[in-house]
This record gives structure tokens, C-alpha cells and sequence, in this order.
């Protein structure tokens, strides 16, 4: 394949050798190591092909030997070129193509990031464009270790980075620490907190963990009672506080409350109408150049109005500045609506089905709802109470700091 | 003649002794065979025959006959020549006896 592509560039001819004696002429050619290839007998005569130089020096074999030759086909690209060297263009075109190919070496076409988990391409790209390294610079500005030292620099949790130019694309490959696990930034808040109730109702359960509960099961309290005081009385044998410790309040505590509910709806609704027609808009947007097919123009005065927007892109992330765009307008007039009663109870059963839902993923349990469907004057709503039965440990306050006065009595009366 | 074969002689023990290749000491000529369709042969002097049915290659031991059928020389170079077709007969004429 090699040895072909080699000959085709250089140029060969098919040559045909007739004579007294071709055999010398070929053992001549031998001689002078003149290369000869695909050799075919024909009657009294030899057909082979023939380099362009080695033809050149046949003049003294032919001469020595007696024998003639004749041309039968020139092949390659000396003898192309020749047949077409009086168009320009062709050769020009020729020589502009080679010519783009070398100036859009220049330039960096693609940056490709392999390696990156949790950083996604799109960061690291941001990062490097504010570093001025971008889609279309120019290649010779690339500075690969200086792009290594800023990315290990900004990202943290990039333990290696390595940056290289394959050609006109940028490879940045990484790896990111995926052995720690990331410190949490919760500063924990250290004041005393008191638990208060968030609202009326009767205490259903207590179990304290830290504090000193103020309630028992069964309690009715009100809100912004305090449920787990954040102190905890420090006693002698005596039963006489002799200190306090303070800290968060912790507890988990169920509140049986009552909570009101109501939704209403209008009985009737608008229903679009369509009139069967759909305008459609094609543009093609090259910078501020748009170039449209159609139109969108809109005469109605309802319309459901949509549009797509495509940006080119060279390669995964080189953005051109090339956007093409499908707009469209389906114009529509409104019709007023009654719901049907099963439709009305359908929605508001529904829509109240959901507010229980949200209740229990907060960790409300529902005990008892009277909720009842109301209709009149064109409106219809869904209203009661529920019954239920509540987490109350999540609203806290700060606790009152107490200073115990006899103290240093107390601690001198000791033996 | 019995001068030169005489130089064989002592240039085939020559060969024999110091373990070298006969073909470069001898200049004998070497034939490569692939199945029955490719012949590659080197050290050969020149054509003095060649036609589809019938090659007669000289060489420095004797002439070397190839016959078969649609045979084409692939190339011809100065240190080997290349022959395809189906080949069924290869013999020496002229051998010099060592």
C-alpha cells in the first residue's frame, strides 16, 4: 500500500518493450537498478510499468539494446498535474485549503476534560475562561503548566491535574480526592435553647433527652408555653439548687391540636378554543444577522406563543455564535366552563388527599377530619378541622440564664 | 573450467567450516516458495525467457526453469524478482557439479 501511495506520488508509466532481444533489456535494467514491476508478456513483446526516473535513463539500454518502447499510460501525480495546469482556481483552491488547515491549526478547537466527578465540565470550562483560556485561542498562548497550577490552586477537592495539546484540542485530564468525605460546614449552636409549643393543644407524648421537661403527657398547653426548659437544676442533698447547667433542649414531643382547613374553587373555568391555525417562523441567526422563513406575527389577542432556540456548536463545548430558531403562535379564543359536580368533588378531593400527604411526610399523624364539601354563589370549597396529632420539638427559644445566689454560702457550709 | 570448479569446491568447505551462508559465498541463487502461487528468487543473473507458461532465469549455478500457468513477473529488482501464478515445475539446467 505504502510502496503504491510512493509510486502514485512519484509518477509511473505503463511502457510496452518490443525488439530483437527484450530479455537483455530487462536484465540491463537489472543492472542499472532500474525498478520494473507488473511485467506481462504480449506476443513478441514485454508490458511493465516504470518509474518516471527510472524511464529517464532507459535512452542508453534502448540504444545498447536495439529495442523500442512505446508509452501506454501515464499514471501518478506529476502526469495530473500537468494534464490540469491551466486551471488556476483548481490549483488555487488547492493551495487555500492547505492554507486554512495550517492557520486553524493555530487555534484551539476543543478542550476536553476527562477524570472530573463532581466538577462538572461546564465549572471547570467557566474557571478556565476566566482564566482567559477558552474555545479559539490561539495555541502558542496555551500555557499547560500554568493551567495545572491554577486548577490544583481553585479546586480543591483536584488532587492531580494534568493539561496537554493534542494537535488543536486541549486535554485536561483530572483526578478528584474521592476517598474524604466533605466536612459539613453545620456550625452547631451552643446557647441554651428552651422547646415551646408552637401551638395550642394537649401534650400526647414526651420522652426528654436533654433538658428539663416542664409538661406531662396529657397537659394542655398553649403557644409559646415552654415544653423542655434548656436548664437543669443542679441539687444538693439538701433538695437546695446549687447550681445550673444549661444546654439545648432536646425531646421528642407529639402535641394532639386541631388544625383548620379550607379550599374553595370556582364552579366554572375557561376552556381554550383553538382556531386550527399554527404559525410557524424559522430563523437563522448568525450574530446579529438573522435570516427568517416565515412569519409569527401575531393579530390575536389570545395565543399560545412557543419557540426554540438552537445554538451551534463545533465539537462538544465550542460554541459559535450561530443559533437556529423555530418560533410559533397557535391563536385560540376562551369559552366559559361549568365543572360537573363529580369534577368539582374530583379536585378538591384531590387537592385536600395532597395536603394530607404533606402533613404526613412532616411527621403529622391525622386523627380525625371533618372536612366537608360546601357549594354556593358559583363557588365551591371544601372546609373542617383535622384532628392531629403533631411533632412540637423543632420551635426552640432562648433560655433564661439564672445566677444562683447563695452558692458560695452553700459551698462554704460544706464539710 | 575444472580451475573454477575447483574454486567452488574449496569455497563450499570455506562455507561449510566457518558456518556462513552459502548464498553469500557462493552467490547460489535463493528460492522462496509460497504454496504453489508466489516464487520469490534471489541472486539470479537475468531472464532469458519469459512467457505465461515459461520462465528460464539464469543464474550463477545454472539456468533455472519455472513452468506453470499464468505466470507474471510482480516485480523485477536488481537483488529479487517476484513470480505469481500457478506454479508446478521448477528444475536446473546446466547443473555444475561441485
Amino acid at each position: 500500500m505504502l510502496i503504491r501511495l510512493i509510486r502514485y506520488l512519484q509518477g509511473y508509466m505503463k511502457i510496452r518493450v518490443s525488439g530483437y532481444s527484450p530479455e537483455r533489456f530487462l536484465n540491463l535494467c537489472k543492472h542499472r537498478r532500474i525498478s520494473l514491476w507488473g511485467l506481462v508478456p504480449a506476443n513478441d513483446a514485454y508490458e511493465m510499468y516504470i518509474s518516471v526516473s527510472g524511464f529517464q535513463k532507459l535512452t542508453p539500454i534502448l540504444k545498447k539494446t536495439g529495442t523500442k518502447v512505446v508509452i501506454l499510460k501515464k499514471s501518478g501525480i506529476p502526469f495530473f498535474l500537468h494534464r490540469y495546469r491551466k486551471r488556476k482556481i483548481f490549483f488555487f483552491g488547492g493551495f487555500f485549503c492547505l492554507l486554512l488547515i495550517y492557520v486553524f491549526s493555530l487555534f484551539i478547537w476543543d478542550i476536553q476534560i476527562t477524570g472530573n466527578y463532581s466538577q462538572t465540565d461546564e465549572m471547570i470550562l467557566e474557571y478556565l475562561k476566566s482564566q482567559d483560556v477558552r474555545h479559539g485561542m490561539r495555541r502558542a498562548d496555551v500555557d499547560c503548566p500554568k493551567i495545572v497550577r491554577e486548577l490544583r490552586a481553585n479546586f480543591d477537592d483536584i488532587i492531580w491535574v494534568s493539561a496537554s495539546l493534542e494537535g488543536s484540542r486541549l486535554k485536561i485530564q483530572v483526578k478528584e480526592n474521592s476517598d474524604t468525605i466533605k466536612e459539613t460546614q453545620v456550625t452547631k449552636d451552643t446557647t441554651p435553647k428552651d422547646i415551646i409549643a408552637p401551638c395550642d393543644g394537649k401534650v400526647s407524648s414526651i420522652v426528654t433527652r436533654k433538658g428539663t421537661p416542664q409538661v406531662q403527657t396529657g397537659d394542655e398547653v398553649k403557644k409559646g408555653d415552654i415544653l423542655v426548659l434548656g436548664r437543669v437544676d443542679v441539687l444538693d442533698d439538701s433538695k437546695t439548687v446549687v447550681d445550673y447547667q444549661y444546654q439545648v433542649a432536646d425531646a421528642d414531643i407529639f402535641l394532639e391540636t386541631s388544625i383548620p382547613y379550607e379550599n374553595s374553587i370556582k364552579n366554572t373555568y375557561m376552556e381554550k378554543e383553538y382556531y386550527g391555525i399554527e404559525r410557524k417562523e424559522y430563523r437563522l441567526r448568525i450574530g446579529k444577522w438573522i435570516l427568517s422563513f416565515g412569519s409569527s406575527k401575531n393579530d390575536y389577542d389570545k395565543a399560545e406563543i412557543w419557540c426554540e432556540k438552537r445554538q451551534l456548536k463545533l465539537g462538544k463545548h465550542f460554541e459559535l455564535p450561530i443559533y437556529l430558531e423555530k418560533n410559533g403562535i397557535i391563536p385560540y379564543q376562551t369559552k366559559e366552563m361549568a365543572y360537573a359536580d363529580k369534577e368539582i368533588q374530583k379536585i378538591l378531593s384531590d387537592d385536600f388527599s395532597r395536603f394530607c400527604m404533606d402533613l404526613k411526610k412532616r411527621g403529622v399523624q391525622i386523627l380525625e377530619n371533618d372536612v366537608k364539601i360546601y357549594k354556593d354563589n358559583g363557588v365551591s370549597c371544601a372546609k373542617g378541622t383535622l384532628i392531629v396529632n403533631m411533632p412540637a420539638s423543632d420551635e426552640k427559644q432562648d433560655t433564661k440564664i439564672l445566677t444562683v445566689e447563695q452558692k458560695e454560702n452553700k459551698t462554704e457550709g460544706e464539710p | 573450467m575444472r580451475k573454477r570448479e575447483t574454486r567452488q569446491q574449496l569455497k563450499s568447505k570455506v562455507a561449510d567450516m566457518t558456518n556462513m551462508p552459502k548464498d553469500v559465498v557462493l552467490g547460489v541463487p535463493v528460492l522462496t516458495m509460497t504454496g504453489q502461487e508466489e516464487l520469490y528468487i534471489e541472486n539470479y543473473r537475468g531472464i532469458l525467457e519469459y512467457t505465461e507458461t515459461f520462465i528460464r532465469v539464469q543464474t550463477k549455478i545454472g539456468n533455472l526453469q519455472v513452468v506453470g500457468q499464468n505466470l507474471r513477473i510482480a516485480y523485477y529488482m536488481n537483488d529479487e524478482m517476484k513470480i505469481n501464478g500457478l506454479i508446478k515445475e521448477i528444475k536446473y539446467q546446466n547443473e555444475i557439479r561441485n
